[in-house]
């Protein structure tokens, strides 16, 4: 029975029916709106849960044939010859910069004659091109001599402005070089036949007189070079070793895999015959008679030449042991050059390390057992703690996600750094100190920004921001900022800094909103006891938003951490935990992160595979991450209401 | 305030974004083929054959081969779409492509996967590619041997030096995990090890070669129709130069395939013919690739 005591339409007016209909209909319209948005978003967490929850007992299972097939025994051995290399190449590195320090000037030279050429040859590139293509000996025309003529004749009008530096940026600056030698230069490159791409000959004689002084300085180096080819040399037995057992194991796992393969498909036969009608089910019968064609593999019996070899590995193992005691005898005691010199210290630092790793390998090998299972709880952690994220690859994909965390979180931190002084203070200023007009410009300028699609800004990252930093780093009179120059274009730093720009509005309206709910009172209070206007705003204003602020700055962090596009195009996508050894400089590595590995492998990745379910086991955690920091937020911004009251 | 406590759903529905870059793709497709499929069945006669998978092939081969093809059967309609060879095995198992482009052989799980879908592909080497090493234009080092190559991207060697050149670390430049030719990098010149990590991962063969114009301690592999890009120099392997002519002696050399099922249409068979046709390698050699020996 409707209560109509508290309607002011009388009862059967037609109103009345017309408006509760119409009423409950706008009503059930919009509550249906607002439960939809909540039943989708469950819906995806459900899709992320399902996807990504049959991760870890498949990872589990790779990594147990990993284990079973002998990838694992070979890696234990490998991971020696890994860390052999690179203390090869380091010394390999000492000794290239000591030779390297007596010809700097031969280098330089060499590289503005290089220079030079390149200047040129890009200048006529135009005229060059369409002549090679006009006298291609296998296109079906002779070219008209008219042709040719006109071809030739713009060739040497290009070689002619770019000679006077007319054309792109100019000709290049040679301080290494005389006025003669550059002359002489560009003469023999006019000389050149227009279809010919050779050095002209005194890039030759520079280039040889470079090889003249690098021979020269070498000589009094030729013991030090000796140890380093006896040092690299000691792993040869042990790289032979395991290139053969990898072949050997590699063959294993992948028998192994192709008959998991064959009884998975017998199985979906089987399924579907039992449903079948009875024509289709014979035909489907011979299909799972012919399924399988494999044996399963016996993995002890495959392993065992591996393992019939420690003795030989053993060997191996000694020599290479040998060949680092011996080296570290032989080795000079100090080069001159400053860069060779700390080469060589890194070299004398990690040989303790390297001297214990490469002994206790032959324990390790020996007390490996193929048939120990890998628990889950190893599975999980080694997701989470591992530094390598190893996809695609012949030999096994790891999955490792800390090198990804830790991008990005450093690409966030930068963000951050960029974006809290900006939004902030913008925020403190237009509330505070501007006037009306100016508040009326700042805030929807700024507001402004978010506005701008974010592939837009990782587009602007590329082509201007990366371009524009690589070239004013390499500037010598900004030399002393660590990590100058940079070397990549596509690096933390510029994905930080088009992050920051992103997160910048978020920030500032929500701190500026932050800073507008403080109490008028305040503000008045200590105006009263005669504070000025800037000891009012940062000891009275701001600490009575700051958790709002806090708050704020939360919320762009969860922004900066899911952004997708511009991490993808802009961080320069290296899977590898940052050198911090660079200090500040570190800034200025490339970084892969967590959003851009997902979109970056998703779109290609077998439905189902382990690969895609770990990439959902990604996209979970993101979840949590971004749900945790918005979920702190709000706890903030309720601790800032109460403050009010 | 309300402004935050609205903002949970938003963040929520940005990782959702995520994903989407990749389901839209399907829902886009999808749709897509939905409308256009019975359009096109409406024209008279009209014909279509859609092709899928490597972006080495897709970029500008089977592109000009559908070209050149359709000035034989004008009635005939493509539809390319390159999103890498892996795409390739599965649109041809449940039939959205009748032909398949791949830079790689096919692995036995995909040939199962189609098997078991009731799909038996056949295969056939159009042309080869040849991948050609490239490095910025100021780099003095212009040869070097199939060792030091492995050695580099590997990361056993890490400095310019030490290969002969002007000290200067080595940044490495390669394809993403799902490209073909990321793995036929890693059979072809790095005996199957694995990438050092320092490597970079790239979305496309341009910007492979993009960065490495850019930067001068770049080294990258690119296929052999982007080996002319500007400001890289081919770097010359154990003596032999990355040109068509020596396409035989030459080492980083791959096939490039197509796939079709067994019991195919006469119409994409045909197409396929007339790819491995004289016609159709003269197209391929003018683009760069190389016609089968």
């Amino acid at each position: 029975m409707p209560d109509t005591s508290h309607n002011p339409v009388p009862s059967g007016h037609p109103f009345c029916r017309r408006g509760r209909s119409t009423e409950g209909l706008i009503k059930a319209f919009f509550g249906g709106n607002a439960a939809l948005t909540i039943v989708i978003l469950v819906l995806i967490i459900l899709f992320l849960l399902r996807e990504g929850v049959g991760f870890f007992p498949e990872y589990r299972t790779e990594l147990q044939n990993f284990r079973k097939s002998g990838l694992e025994f070979v890696d234990i051995a490998r991971k020696d010859l890994t860390a052999h290399e690179q203390m090869g190449s380091l010394l390999n590195r000492a000794y290239f910069a000591q030779v390297n320090s007596n010809c700097r000037e031969e280098m330089q030279r060499l590289e503005e004659a290089t220079a030079i050429v390149n200047y040129l040859g890009e200048a006529t590139a135009p005229a060059h091109d369409a002549l090679v293509q006009v006298t291609d000996a296998e296109s079906n025309s002779p070219p008209t001599p008219e042709l040719l003529q006109k071809l030739s004749a713009q060739y040497r009008k290009r070689l002619a402005d770019a000679l006077s530096g007319r054309l792109g940026k100019g000709f290049p600056p040679t301080p290494h070089l005389s006025r003669t030698e550059q002359q002489l230069l560009c003469d023999q490159i006019a000389a050149r036949d227009p279809l010919s791409t050779d050095d002209p000959a005194f890039a030759n004689e520079l280039q040889a007189s470079l090889a003249a002084k690098r021979e020269l300085s070498a000589a009094p180096l030729i013991a030090f070079r000796d140890a380093i080819d006896a040092f690299q040399s000691s792993s040869s037995a042990l790289d032979v070793l395991v290139s053969e057992t990898s072949d050997t194991v590699k063959a294993t796992k992948e028998a192994a895999v192709l008959h998991g393969i064959q009884v998975r498909k017998r199985q979906t036969l089987l399924d579907a015959a039992r449903t079948a009608k009875p024509d289709l089910r014979s035909q489907l019968e011979a299909d799972i008679a012919a399924a399988v064609t494999t044996e399963p593999v016996d993995f002890t019996a495959a392993m065992a030449p591996v393992l019939a070899r420690i003795p030989q590995f053993k060997e191996a193992n000694a020599a290479m042991s040998a060949g680092l005691t011996e080296v570290s005898e032989k080795l000079p005691l100090s080069l001159s050059d400053e860069k060779a010199d700390r080469y060589l210290k890194a070299f004398r630092a990690a040989t303790p390390a390297m001297a214990a790793e490469t002994a206790d390998t032959v324990g390790l090998l020996e007390g490996w057992r193929a048939d120990v299972p890998v628990g889950i709880g190893m599975t999980i952690s080694g997701f989470i703690s591992g530094r390598d994220w190893i996809t695609g690859g012949e030999w096994q994909d790891i999955y490792g996600i800390l090198p990804l965390f830790i991008g990005s979180l450093m690409i966030s931190i930068i963000a951050l750094a960029i974006a809290i002084p900006f939004g902030v203070g913008a925020a403190i200023y237009t509330n505070q100190l501007a006037g009306p007009r100016q508040q009326r410009f700042v805030k929807p300028t700024i507001e402004f920004l978010q506005a701008i699609p974010s592939v837009v800004l990782g587009f602007v990252g590329i082509a201007v921001l990366g371009t524009l930093l690589q070239e004013v780093s390499t500037l010598d009179s900004l030399s002393w900022i660590p990590g100058f120059p940079i070397q990549q274009r596509l690096n933390m730093f510029t994905a930080g800094c088009l992050l920051g720009l992103m997160a910048i509005p978020t920030i500032f309206t929500l701190s500026e909103d932050a800073i507008n709910n403080v109490p008028a009172a305040f503000a008045e209070a200590s105006d009263a006891l005669g504070a000025s206007k800037l000891q009012t705003i940062f000891r009275v204003i701001v600490p009575a938003a700051i958790s709002g602020i806090l708050a704020a700055v939360l919320l762009g962090l969860g922004r900066v951490i899911g952004e997708t596009m511009v991490v993808l195009l802009v961080a320069g996508n290296r899977i590898q935990i940052p050198d911090f050894t660079d200090g500040i400089g570190t800034v200025f590595q490339p970084a892969h992160t967590l959003t851009g590995i997902i979109a970056q492998e998703l779109g290609e990745v077998p439905f189902g595979s382990v690969h895609y379910r770990a990439l959902f086991v990604v996209g979970i955690l993101l979840f949590v991450i971004v749900l945790a920091i918005n979920w702190t937020a709000q706890r903030l911004l309720r601790r800032f209401r109460i403050s009010q009251h | 305030m309300d402004v935050t406590s609205g903002s949970v759903i938003p963040e929520a529905v940005q990782l959702a974004d995520i994903y989407s870059i990749f389901l839209m793709r399907i829902i886009i497709r999808s749709f897509f083929s939905l409308l256009i499929v019975p359009f096109l069945g409406a024209v008279a006669g009209a014909q279509s054959i859609s092709i899928k998978g490597s972006d080495t092939l897709g970029a500008k081969l089977v592109p000009q081969l559908a070209e050149a093809f359709k000035s034989m059967h004008p009635d005939v309609k493509f539809e390319i779409a390159a999103e890498g060879s892996s795409t390739a095995f599965p649109a041809l198992a449940n039939g959205t492509a009748q032909i398949g482009m791949s830079s790689r052989k096919a692995k036995p799980e995909e040939i199962t996967a189609a098997r078991a879908k009731g799909v038996s592909l056949n295969e056939i080497v159009v042309c080869h590619d040849m991948l050609v090493v490239i490095t910025n234009k100021s780099n003095q080092i212009k040869a070097l041997t199939k060792d030091q190559v492995a050695k580099i991207f590997t990361g056993q060697v890490k400095d310019w030096s030490e290969v002969g050149g002007t000290p200067g670390p080595i940044s490495i430049y390669t394809r993403n995990t799902s490209s073909g030719t990321y793995r036929d990098w890693q059979t072809l010149a790095m005996r199957g090890r694995n990438y050092s990590s320092s490597s970079l991962k790239m979305a496309s063969t341009e910007q492979i070669a993009q960065e490495v114009a850019r930067n001068k301690n770049g080294i990258g592999y690119v296929g052999f129709a982007f080996a002319k890009a500007p400001g890289v120099t081919n770097v010359i392997i154990n003596g032999v130069k990355p040109i068509a002519a020596n396409a035989g002696t030459y080492i980083y050399s791959r096939a490039c395939y197509l796939y079709v099922p067994q019991n195919g249409d006469a119409l994409s068979r045909s197409f396929v013919a007339f790819a491995s046709s004289p016609t159709g390698e003269e197209i391929a050699k003018k683009i760069g690739f190389v016609p089968n020996p």
